[in-house]
Protein backbone atom coordinates (compact mmCIF):
# COMPACT_ATOMS: atom_id res chain seq x y z
CA UNK A 1 0.00 0.00 0.00
CA UNK A 2 0.91 3.36 -0.68
CA UNK A 3 2.81 4.68 2.74
CA UNK A 4 5.72 7.30 1.65
CA UNK A 5 8.07 5.91 3.97
CA UNK A 6 11.39 6.68 3.26
CA UNK A 7 12.45 3.48 1.65
CA UNK A 8 9.75 3.26 -0.67
CA UNK A 9 10.99 7.14 -1.85
CA UNK A 10 14.07 6.37 -2.27
CA UNK A 11 13.51 2.90 -4.14
CA UNK A 12 11.24 4.61 -6.57
CA UNK A 13 13.73 7.65 -7.42
CA UNK A 14 15.97 4.64 -8.10
CA UNK A 15 13.05 3.46 -10.85
CA UNK A 16 12.83 6.94 -11.78
CA UNK A 17 16.54 7.91 -12.14
CA UNK A 18 17.06 4.46 -14.54
CA UNK A 19 14.03 5.65 -16.51
CA UNK A 20 15.46 9.08 -17.66
CA UNK A 21 19.22 8.16 -17.34
CA UNK A 22 18.72 5.22 -19.84
CA UNK A 23 15.45 6.46 -21.40
CA UNK A 24 16.75 5.72 -24.58
CA UNK A 25 18.78 2.84 -23.94
CA UNK A 26 15.49 1.23 -22.55
CA UNK A 27 13.31 2.55 -25.38
CA UNK A 28 15.41 0.76 -28.42
CA UNK A 29 16.10 -2.42 -26.06
CA UNK A 30 11.90 -2.37 -25.47
CA UNK A 31 11.72 -2.01 -29.29
CA UNK A 32 14.14 -4.27 -30.22
CA UNK A 33 12.53 -6.86 -27.83
CA UNK A 34 8.76 -6.21 -29.41
CA UNK A 35 10.27 -6.48 -32.87
CA UNK A 36 11.91 -9.63 -32.04
CA UNK A 37 8.92 -11.17 -30.74
CA UNK A 38 6.12 -13.53 -32.79
CA UNK A 39 3.58 -11.28 -31.73
CA UNK A 40 5.02 -8.35 -33.88
CA UNK A 41 3.24 -7.67 -36.77
CA UNK A 42 3.96 -4.07 -39.17
CA UNK A 43 0.31 -4.69 -40.31
CA UNK A 44 -0.50 -4.29 -37.54
CA UNK A 45 1.37 -1.16 -36.39
CA UNK A 46 4.08 0.24 -37.95
CA UNK A 47 7.78 0.53 -36.43
CA UNK A 48 7.29 4.45 -36.45
CA UNK A 49 4.10 4.19 -34.74
CA UNK A 50 5.11 1.56 -32.26
CA UNK A 51 8.71 3.99 -31.53
CA UNK A 52 6.52 6.90 -30.95
CA UNK A 53 4.04 4.61 -28.96
CA UNK A 54 6.31 3.36 -26.93
CA UNK A 55 8.18 6.58 -26.10
CA UNK A 56 5.14 8.78 -24.98
CA UNK A 57 4.58 5.56 -22.92
CA UNK A 58 7.81 5.37 -20.93
CA UNK A 59 8.15 9.10 -20.75
CA UNK A 60 5.18 9.24 -18.99
CA UNK A 61 5.58 6.40 -16.93
CA UNK A 62 9.04 8.00 -15.50
CA UNK A 63 6.49 11.19 -14.64
CA UNK A 64 3.60 9.68 -12.87
CA UNK A 65 6.13 7.34 -10.34
CA UNK A 66 7.97 10.89 -10.00
CA UNK A 67 5.07 12.40 -8.93
CA UNK A 68 3.24 10.32 -7.15
CA UNK A 69 6.23 9.73 -4.88
CA UNK A 70 5.74 6.07 -5.14
CA UNK A 71 2.19 5.75 -4.18
CA UNK A 72 0.33 3.03 -6.47
CA UNK A 73 -1.27 3.06 -9.60
CA UNK A 74 -4.54 3.84 -8.34
CA UNK A 75 -3.10 7.82 -7.38
CA UNK A 76 -4.18 10.49 -8.79
CA UNK A 77 -1.10 10.96 -10.13
CA UNK A 78 -0.95 8.26 -12.38
CA UNK A 79 -4.24 9.59 -14.18
CA UNK A 80 -2.25 10.69 -17.35
CA UNK A 81 -0.65 7.52 -17.89
CA UNK A 82 -3.72 5.94 -17.64
CA UNK A 83 -5.29 7.67 -19.94
CA UNK A 84 -2.58 7.20 -22.47
CA UNK A 85 -3.11 3.62 -22.14
CA UNK A 86 -7.08 3.53 -22.62
CA UNK A 87 -6.34 5.30 -26.27
CA UNK A 88 -3.65 2.65 -27.23
CA UNK A 89 -5.93 -0.31 -26.08
CA UNK A 90 -8.67 1.37 -27.72
CA UNK A 91 -6.51 1.89 -31.37
CA UNK A 92 -5.82 -1.87 -30.69
CA UNK A 93 -9.12 -2.95 -30.32
CA UNK A 94 -9.89 -1.39 -33.72
CA UNK A 95 -7.45 -3.20 -35.04
CA UNK A 96 -8.09 -6.81 -33.79
CA UNK A 97 -5.55 -7.11 -31.50
CA UNK A 98 -6.00 -9.99 -28.95
CA UNK A 99 -6.50 -9.19 -25.41
CA UNK A 100 -3.23 -11.34 -24.84
CA UNK A 101 -0.77 -9.42 -26.73
CA UNK A 102 -2.00 -6.33 -25.85
CA UNK A 103 -1.35 -7.24 -22.39
CA UNK A 104 2.08 -8.33 -23.46
CA UNK A 105 3.01 -5.03 -24.86
CA UNK A 106 2.81 -3.59 -21.56
CA UNK A 107 4.45 -6.49 -19.58
CA UNK A 108 7.76 -6.80 -21.84
CA UNK A 109 8.72 -3.54 -20.51
CA UNK A 110 9.62 -5.97 -17.34
CA UNK A 111 12.19 -8.01 -19.53
CA UNK A 112 14.12 -4.68 -20.00
CA UNK A 113 14.25 -2.72 -17.39
CA UNK A 114 14.85 -5.67 -14.84
CA UNK A 115 18.24 -6.64 -15.88
CA UNK A 116 19.18 -2.89 -16.10
CA UNK A 117 17.97 -2.32 -12.79
CA UNK A 118 19.92 -5.64 -11.77
CA UNK A 119 23.03 -3.47 -13.50
CA UNK A 120 22.51 -0.38 -11.56
CA UNK A 121 21.86 -1.74 -8.06
CA UNK A 122 24.96 -4.08 -8.50
CA UNK A 123 24.81 -5.87 -4.93
CA UNK A 124 22.09 -4.08 -3.04
CA UNK A 125 19.55 -7.20 -3.09
CA UNK A 126 17.02 -5.80 -0.79
CA UNK A 127 17.15 -3.00 -2.53
CA UNK A 128 17.00 -4.67 -5.93
CA UNK A 129 14.23 -6.97 -4.54
CA UNK A 130 11.93 -4.14 -3.60
CA UNK A 131 12.67 -2.20 -6.56
CA UNK A 132 11.33 -5.25 -8.86
CA UNK A 133 8.35 -5.52 -6.59
CA UNK A 134 7.00 -2.38 -7.24
CA UNK A 135 7.74 -2.43 -10.99
CA UNK A 136 6.61 -5.25 -11.47
CA UNK A 137 2.94 -4.73 -9.26
CA UNK A 138 2.80 -1.21 -11.38
CA UNK A 139 3.38 -3.42 -14.64
CA UNK A 140 0.74 -5.32 -13.54
CA UNK A 141 -1.94 -2.99 -12.72
CA UNK A 142 -1.38 -1.03 -15.95
CA UNK A 143 -1.17 -4.30 -18.30
CA UNK A 144 -4.89 -4.73 -16.45
CA UNK A 145 -5.99 -1.27 -17.09
CA UNK A 146 -4.93 -2.36 -21.14
CA UNK A 147 -6.50 -5.73 -21.08
CA UNK A 148 -10.13 -3.99 -19.19
CA UNK A 149 -10.20 -0.92 -21.47
CA UNK A 150 -9.58 -3.46 -24.45
CA UNK A 151 -12.55 -5.24 -23.71
CA UNK A 152 -14.73 -2.23 -23.15
CA UNK A 153 -13.67 -0.16 -26.06
CA UNK A 154 -14.42 -3.55 -28.12
CA UNK A 155 -18.09 -3.90 -26.88
CA UNK A 156 -18.55 0.07 -27.43
CA UNK A 157 -17.22 -0.54 -30.85
CA UNK A 158 -20.28 -3.14 -31.72
CA UNK A 159 -22.70 -1.39 -29.70
CA UNK A 160 -22.09 1.76 -32.44
CA UNK A 161 -21.90 -0.52 -35.09
CA UNK A 162 -25.51 -2.50 -34.21
CA UNK A 163 -27.01 0.80 -33.73
CA UNK A 164 -25.61 2.16 -37.18
CA UNK A 165 -27.25 -0.84 -38.89
CA UNK A 166 -30.90 -1.04 -37.20
CA UNK A 167 -31.71 2.60 -38.26
CA UNK A 168 -31.83 0.74 -41.82
CA UNK A 169 -35.62 -0.66 -41.16
CA UNK A 170 -37.37 -2.52 -44.64
CA UNK A 171 -41.27 -1.43 -45.32
CA UNK A 172 -42.83 -3.72 -46.94
CA UNK A 173 -44.85 -1.97 -49.52
CA UNK A 174 -48.44 -3.00 -51.66
CA UNK A 175 -47.84 -1.82 -54.74
CA UNK A 176 -50.98 -2.83 -55.87
CA UNK A 177 -53.88 -5.71 -55.01
CA UNK A 178 -51.99 -8.76 -54.22
CA UNK A 179 -48.76 -7.86 -55.48
CA UNK A 180 -46.02 -6.38 -52.15
CA UNK A 181 -42.41 -5.21 -52.77
CA UNK A 182 -39.64 -5.24 -50.87
CA UNK A 183 -36.75 -2.77 -51.51
CA UNK A 184 -33.67 -3.77 -49.96
CA UNK A 185 -31.59 -0.71 -49.23
CA UNK A 186 -28.14 -0.29 -47.75
CA UNK A 187 -26.42 -2.93 -45.86
CA UNK A 188 -27.37 -7.17 -44.95
CA UNK A 189 -26.08 -8.79 -41.91
CA UNK A 190 -27.41 -11.84 -41.35
CA UNK A 191 -29.64 -10.36 -38.86
CA UNK A 192 -31.31 -7.51 -40.99
CA UNK A 193 -31.75 -10.20 -43.84
CA UNK A 194 -33.96 -12.57 -42.24
CA UNK A 195 -36.17 -9.53 -39.92
CA UNK A 196 -36.38 -8.16 -43.27
CA UNK A 197 -37.33 -11.80 -44.85
CA UNK A 198 -40.09 -12.81 -41.79
CA UNK A 199 -41.77 -9.45 -42.56
CA UNK A 200 -42.18 -10.42 -45.66
CA UNK A 201 -43.92 -13.79 -45.49
CA UNK A 202 -45.88 -12.04 -42.55
CA UNK A 203 -47.11 -9.50 -44.79
CA UNK A 204 -47.84 -11.72 -47.65
CA UNK A 205 -50.24 -14.02 -45.25
CA UNK A 206 -51.99 -11.17 -44.02
CA UNK A 207 -52.51 -9.70 -47.24
CA UNK A 208 -53.19 -12.49 -49.30
CA UNK A 209 -50.71 -11.23 -51.79
CA UNK A 210 -49.26 -13.95 -54.82
CA UNK A 211 -46.56 -11.83 -55.79
CA UNK A 212 -43.41 -10.46 -54.02
CA UNK A 213 -41.15 -7.99 -55.84
CA UNK A 214 -37.73 -8.02 -53.86
CA UNK A 215 -35.46 -5.28 -55.23
CA UNK A 216 -31.56 -5.25 -54.47
CA UNK A 217 -31.11 -2.29 -56.61
CA UNK A 218 -29.73 -0.54 -53.16
CA UNK A 219 -27.57 -3.63 -52.32
CA UNK A 220 -23.89 -3.30 -52.91
CA UNK A 221 -22.51 -7.01 -51.92
CA UNK A 222 -24.99 -10.24 -51.50
CA UNK A 223 -23.00 -12.97 -49.93
CA UNK A 224 -24.03 -16.73 -49.93
CA UNK A 225 -25.63 -15.98 -46.35
CA UNK A 226 -27.74 -13.35 -47.82
CA UNK A 227 -28.27 -15.30 -50.66
CA UNK A 228 -29.72 -18.57 -48.79
CA UNK A 229 -31.73 -16.05 -46.72
CA UNK A 230 -33.44 -15.06 -50.47
CA UNK A 231 -33.29 -18.65 -52.15
CA UNK A 232 -35.39 -20.05 -48.46
CA UNK A 233 -37.51 -17.24 -48.69
CA UNK A 234 -38.89 -17.24 -52.17
CA UNK A 235 -38.99 -21.28 -51.32
CA UNK A 236 -41.19 -20.18 -48.20
CA UNK A 237 -43.57 -17.96 -50.13
CA UNK A 238 -44.03 -20.11 -53.01
CA UNK A 239 -45.06 -22.44 -50.69
CA UNK A 240 -48.06 -20.07 -49.76
CA UNK A 241 -48.96 -19.37 -53.41
CA UNK A 242 -46.84 -16.52 -53.79
CA UNK A 243 -44.31 -15.87 -56.63
CA UNK A 244 -40.93 -13.60 -56.14
CA UNK A 245 -39.52 -11.44 -58.83
CA UNK A 246 -36.13 -10.20 -58.03
CA UNK A 247 -35.02 -7.14 -59.31
CA UNK A 248 -32.78 -4.28 -59.47
CA UNK A 249 -29.43 -7.03 -59.46
CA UNK A 250 -26.50 -5.05 -60.67
CA UNK A 251 -24.04 -6.65 -63.17
CA UNK A 252 -21.29 -6.80 -60.54
CA UNK A 253 -23.49 -9.00 -58.32
CA UNK A 254 -24.82 -10.73 -60.59
CA UNK A 255 -20.87 -11.92 -61.69
CA UNK A 256 -20.01 -12.32 -58.25
CA UNK A 257 -23.24 -15.11 -57.67
CA UNK A 258 -21.97 -16.71 -60.65
CA UNK A 259 -18.36 -17.25 -59.53
CA UNK A 260 -19.97 -17.88 -55.78
CA UNK A 261 -21.37 -20.69 -57.35
CA UNK A 262 -24.50 -19.85 -56.14
CA UNK A 263 -27.82 -20.71 -58.45
CA UNK A 264 -30.36 -17.78 -58.37
CA UNK A 265 -32.19 -19.05 -62.32
CA UNK A 266 -35.02 -20.82 -59.47
CA UNK A 267 -36.01 -17.03 -59.17
CA UNK A 268 -38.11 -14.89 -61.82
CA UNK A 269 -35.95 -12.06 -62.41
CA UNK A 270 -36.24 -8.63 -64.32
CA UNK A 271 -33.32 -5.95 -64.50
CA UNK A 272 -35.33 -2.99 -63.16
CA UNK A 273 -38.53 -2.21 -60.65
CA UNK A 274 -40.87 -0.84 -62.96
CA UNK A 275 -40.13 -4.28 -65.38
CA UNK A 276 -40.75 -6.36 -61.90
CA UNK A 277 -44.15 -4.02 -61.31
CA UNK A 278 -45.52 -5.03 -64.92
CA UNK A 279 -44.85 -8.42 -64.86
CA UNK A 280 -46.47 -8.94 -61.43
CA UNK A 281 -49.20 -7.02 -62.85
CA UNK A 282 -49.67 -9.83 -65.60
CA UNK A 283 -49.14 -12.46 -63.04
CA UNK A 284 -52.43 -10.86 -61.09
CA UNK A 285 -54.13 -10.47 -64.44
CA UNK A 286 -54.20 -6.62 -65.06
CA UNK A 287 -52.16 -4.89 -67.86
CA UNK A 288 -51.03 -1.15 -67.87
CA UNK A 289 -52.43 0.78 -70.82
CA UNK A 290 -52.61 4.67 -71.85
CA UNK A 291 -55.47 6.08 -70.61
CA UNK A 292 -56.21 7.31 -73.97
CA UNK A 293 -57.39 3.91 -74.94
CA UNK A 294 -59.64 3.56 -72.73
CA UNK A 295 -61.71 6.60 -73.55
CA UNK A 296 -61.50 5.42 -77.21
CA UNK A 297 -62.05 1.71 -76.01
CA UNK A 298 -65.59 3.41 -73.97
CA UNK A 299 -66.65 5.56 -76.32
CA UNK A 300 -66.27 3.29 -79.72
CA UNK A 301 -66.77 -0.05 -78.29
CA UNK A 302 -63.47 -0.93 -80.62
CA UNK A 303 -59.90 -0.44 -80.07
CA UNK A 304 -58.30 1.84 -82.52
CA UNK A 305 -55.02 1.28 -84.44
CA UNK A 306 -52.99 3.00 -82.05
CA UNK A 307 -49.14 2.33 -82.38
CA UNK A 308 -47.67 1.14 -78.96
CA UNK A 309 -44.51 2.57 -78.29
CA UNK A 310 -45.76 6.30 -78.93
CA UNK A 311 -47.75 5.44 -75.54
CA UNK A 312 -46.56 7.18 -72.71
CA UNK A 313 -46.78 4.26 -69.66
CA UNK A 314 -49.51 5.77 -67.56
CA UNK A 315 -51.75 3.78 -64.80
CA UNK A 316 -55.30 3.20 -65.97
CA UNK A 317 -57.92 4.25 -63.17
CA UNK A 318 -60.69 1.82 -65.17
CA UNK A 319 -58.19 -0.81 -64.97
CA UNK A 320 -58.95 -1.81 -61.02
CA UNK A 321 -63.11 -1.40 -61.97
CA UNK A 322 -63.05 -4.36 -64.69
CA UNK B 1 -0.82 3.39 -49.29
CA UNK B 2 -1.07 1.57 -45.42
CA UNK B 3 -2.56 -1.90 -44.61
CA UNK B 4 -5.36 -2.02 -42.66
CA UNK B 5 -6.09 -4.55 -39.51
CA UNK B 6 -9.81 -4.77 -37.86
CA UNK B 7 -11.10 -7.05 -35.59
CA UNK B 8 -13.36 -9.95 -36.28
CA UNK B 9 -15.59 -11.30 -33.26
CA UNK B 10 -19.00 -9.96 -33.73
CA UNK B 11 -21.56 -10.04 -36.43
CA UNK B 12 -21.61 -6.04 -37.19
CA UNK B 13 -17.19 -6.51 -37.35
CA UNK B 14 -18.36 -8.66 -40.93
CA UNK B 15 -19.60 -5.41 -42.18
CA UNK B 16 -16.82 -3.31 -41.32
CA UNK B 17 -14.73 -5.45 -43.15
CA UNK B 18 -17.01 -5.52 -46.18
CA UNK B 19 -16.83 -1.86 -46.13
CA UNK B 20 -13.07 -1.14 -45.81
CA UNK B 21 -12.04 -3.37 -48.22
CA UNK B 22 -14.43 -1.98 -50.40
CA UNK B 23 -13.27 1.20 -49.71
CA UNK B 24 -9.74 0.43 -50.12
CA UNK B 25 -10.41 -1.60 -53.31
CA UNK B 26 -12.06 1.43 -55.18
CA UNK B 27 -9.20 4.03 -53.67
CA UNK B 28 -6.52 1.09 -55.23
CA UNK B 29 -8.52 2.02 -58.84
CA UNK B 30 -10.48 -1.65 -58.63
CA UNK B 31 -13.61 -1.39 -61.06
CA UNK B 32 -16.70 -1.97 -59.64
CA UNK B 33 -17.21 -5.69 -60.34
CA UNK B 34 -13.89 -6.27 -58.86
CA UNK B 35 -14.62 -4.15 -55.76
CA UNK B 36 -17.49 -6.07 -55.71
CA UNK B 37 -15.66 -9.58 -55.83
CA UNK B 38 -13.37 -8.56 -52.90
CA UNK B 39 -15.96 -7.13 -50.62
CA UNK B 40 -18.02 -10.66 -51.06
CA UNK B 41 -15.10 -12.32 -50.44
CA UNK B 42 -14.10 -10.22 -46.83
CA UNK B 43 -18.18 -11.05 -46.49
CA UNK B 44 -17.32 -14.88 -46.29
CA UNK B 45 -14.39 -15.37 -44.95
CA UNK B 46 -14.74 -12.64 -41.92
CA UNK B 47 -17.85 -14.50 -41.37
CA UNK B 48 -16.15 -17.79 -41.60
CA UNK B 49 -14.03 -16.67 -38.74
CA UNK B 50 -16.84 -15.16 -36.63
CA UNK B 51 -19.03 -18.25 -36.83
CA UNK B 52 -16.28 -20.62 -36.31
CA UNK B 53 -13.66 -19.09 -34.99
CA UNK B 54 -15.40 -16.84 -32.70
CA UNK B 55 -12.29 -14.37 -32.43
CA UNK B 56 -9.79 -13.12 -34.87
CA UNK B 57 -8.55 -10.73 -37.69
CA UNK B 58 -8.76 -9.01 -41.23
CA UNK B 59 -5.46 -7.76 -42.40
CA UNK B 60 -5.74 -5.56 -45.77
CA UNK B 61 -2.26 -5.04 -47.75
CA UNK B 62 -2.37 -3.10 -50.63
CA UNK B 63 0.20 -4.72 -52.58
CA UNK B 64 2.59 -4.46 -56.07
CA UNK B 65 4.51 -6.90 -58.15
CA UNK B 66 7.20 -6.60 -59.97
CA UNK B 67 5.61 -5.07 -63.23
CA UNK B 68 4.03 -2.55 -60.86
CA UNK B 69 0.47 -4.38 -61.05
CA UNK B 70 -1.18 -3.06 -57.78
CA UNK B 71 -3.12 -5.98 -55.76
CA UNK B 72 -5.11 -6.30 -52.67
CA UNK B 73 -3.99 -8.62 -50.52
CA UNK B 74 -6.36 -9.72 -47.36
CA UNK B 75 -5.02 -12.18 -44.49
CA UNK B 76 -7.53 -13.48 -42.42
CA UNK B 77 -6.79 -15.04 -39.52
CA UNK B 78 -8.14 -16.92 -35.98
CA UNK B 79 -6.77 -18.97 -33.67
CA UNK B 80 -9.93 -21.07 -33.62
CA UNK B 81 -10.29 -25.15 -33.81
CA UNK B 82 -9.20 -25.19 -37.63
CA UNK B 83 -10.74 -26.75 -40.12
CA UNK B 84 -11.07 -30.82 -39.36
CA UNK B 85 -11.23 -32.22 -43.17
CA UNK B 86 -9.65 -29.00 -45.35
CA UNK B 87 -9.91 -31.01 -48.25
CA UNK B 88 -14.01 -31.57 -47.54
CA UNK B 89 -14.31 -27.67 -46.70
CA UNK B 90 -12.86 -26.68 -50.23
CA UNK B 91 -15.70 -28.51 -51.53
CA UNK B 92 -18.58 -26.77 -53.33
CA UNK B 93 -21.88 -28.01 -51.17
CA UNK B 94 -19.77 -28.75 -47.94
CA UNK B 95 -21.07 -26.95 -44.35
CA UNK B 96 -21.09 -28.13 -40.81
CA UNK B 97 -22.72 -24.74 -39.90
CA UNK B 98 -25.68 -25.80 -42.08
CA UNK B 99 -24.84 -23.04 -45.15
CA UNK B 100 -24.44 -23.58 -48.52
CA UNK B 101 -20.88 -24.47 -48.05
CA UNK B 102 -19.48 -21.89 -50.88
CA UNK B 103 -17.83 -19.87 -48.96
CA UNK B 104 -14.47 -21.16 -49.26
CA UNK B 105 -14.69 -22.58 -53.02
CA UNK B 106 -16.59 -19.28 -54.22
CA UNK B 107 -14.16 -17.20 -52.61
CA UNK B 108 -11.07 -18.81 -54.48
CA UNK B 109 -13.24 -18.56 -57.52
CA UNK B 110 -13.56 -14.84 -57.15
CA UNK B 111 -9.41 -14.32 -56.47
CA UNK B 112 -6.40 -14.84 -57.96
CA UNK B 113 -4.44 -16.30 -55.09
CA UNK B 114 -5.87 -18.31 -52.26
CA UNK B 115 -3.94 -20.39 -49.68
CA UNK B 116 -5.20 -21.51 -46.59
CA UNK B 117 -3.69 -23.45 -43.79
CA UNK B 118 -5.42 -24.98 -40.52
CA UNK B 119 -4.48 -26.69 -37.29
CA UNK B 120 -6.31 -27.58 -34.38
CA UNK B 121 -3.21 -26.28 -32.84
CA UNK B 122 -2.42 -22.84 -34.77
CA UNK B 123 -6.63 -22.06 -36.09
CA UNK B 124 -7.19 -21.17 -39.53
CA UNK B 125 -5.25 -18.31 -41.47
CA UNK B 126 -6.23 -17.67 -44.88
CA UNK B 127 -4.46 -15.35 -47.49
CA UNK B 128 -5.90 -14.28 -50.72
CA UNK B 129 -5.15 -11.53 -53.32
CA UNK B 130 -6.64 -9.99 -56.04
CA UNK B 131 -4.29 -7.91 -59.14
CA UNK B 132 -6.20 -5.41 -60.95
N1 LIG C 1 -12.16 -20.15 -39.86
C1 LIG C 1 -12.66 -21.38 -39.74
N2 LIG C 1 -12.44 -22.11 -38.61
C2 LIG C 1 -12.96 -23.35 -38.48
N3 LIG C 1 -13.70 -23.97 -39.43
C3 LIG C 1 -13.95 -23.31 -40.57
C4 LIG C 1 -13.45 -21.99 -40.79
N4 LIG C 1 -13.85 -21.60 -42.02
C5 LIG C 1 -14.56 -22.61 -42.55
N5 LIG C 1 -14.63 -23.66 -41.68
C6 LIG C 1 -15.26 -24.96 -41.94
O1 LIG C 1 -15.32 -25.17 -43.33
C7 LIG C 1 -16.67 -25.38 -43.75
C8 LIG C 1 -16.88 -24.79 -45.12
O2 LIG C 1 -16.82 -23.37 -45.08
P1 LIG C 1 -17.60 -22.51 -46.17
O3 LIG C 1 -17.41 -21.08 -45.88
O4 LIG C 1 -17.19 -22.99 -47.51
O5 LIG C 1 -19.12 -22.95 -45.97
P2 LIG C 1 -20.13 -22.55 -44.79
O6 LIG C 1 -19.56 -21.45 -43.98
O7 LIG C 1 -20.48 -23.79 -44.06
O8 LIG C 1 -21.41 -22.05 -45.60
P3 LIG C 1 -21.53 -20.67 -46.45
O9 LIG C 1 -20.20 -19.97 -46.35
O10 LIG C 1 -21.84 -21.08 -47.83
O11 LIG C 1 -22.64 -19.91 -45.82
C9 LIG C 1 -17.51 -24.79 -42.66
O12 LIG C 1 -18.81 -25.36 -42.59
C10 LIG C 1 -16.67 -25.06 -41.41
O13 LIG C 1 -16.87 -26.39 -40.97
MG1 LIG D 1 -18.82 -19.71 -44.83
Amino acid sequence: MANNSSAQTEQTRRVVDLLAARRDEILNLWIKERLESDEFRDELISKKELRQQSQQLVDALARSIQASNGADFDDAEFNELRAFLNQISRQRAVKGYTPTENATYILSLRNVVIPLLAEELGGDTAALVREMDYFTRLLDKMGLVMVENFIRSREEIIRQQRADMLELSTPVIKVWDKILTLPIIGTLDSRRAQLMMEALLQRIVESGSTVAILDITGVRTMDTLVANHLLKTVTAARLMGARCILTGVSPAIAQTMVQLGIDLSQITTRAQMADGIKLALELVGRTVVPAALVAHLRANGTAPGYKPHEQSAATNNADTKQ
Amino acid sequence: MESRSIALEHEPDIVVARNEVRRLARALGFSPTDQTRLATVASELARNVVKYAGHGRLIAQPITDSDGRTGLRLIFEDTGPGIYDLAAAMRDGFSTGGGLGKGLPGSRRLVHEFQIESSPERGTRVSVVRWT
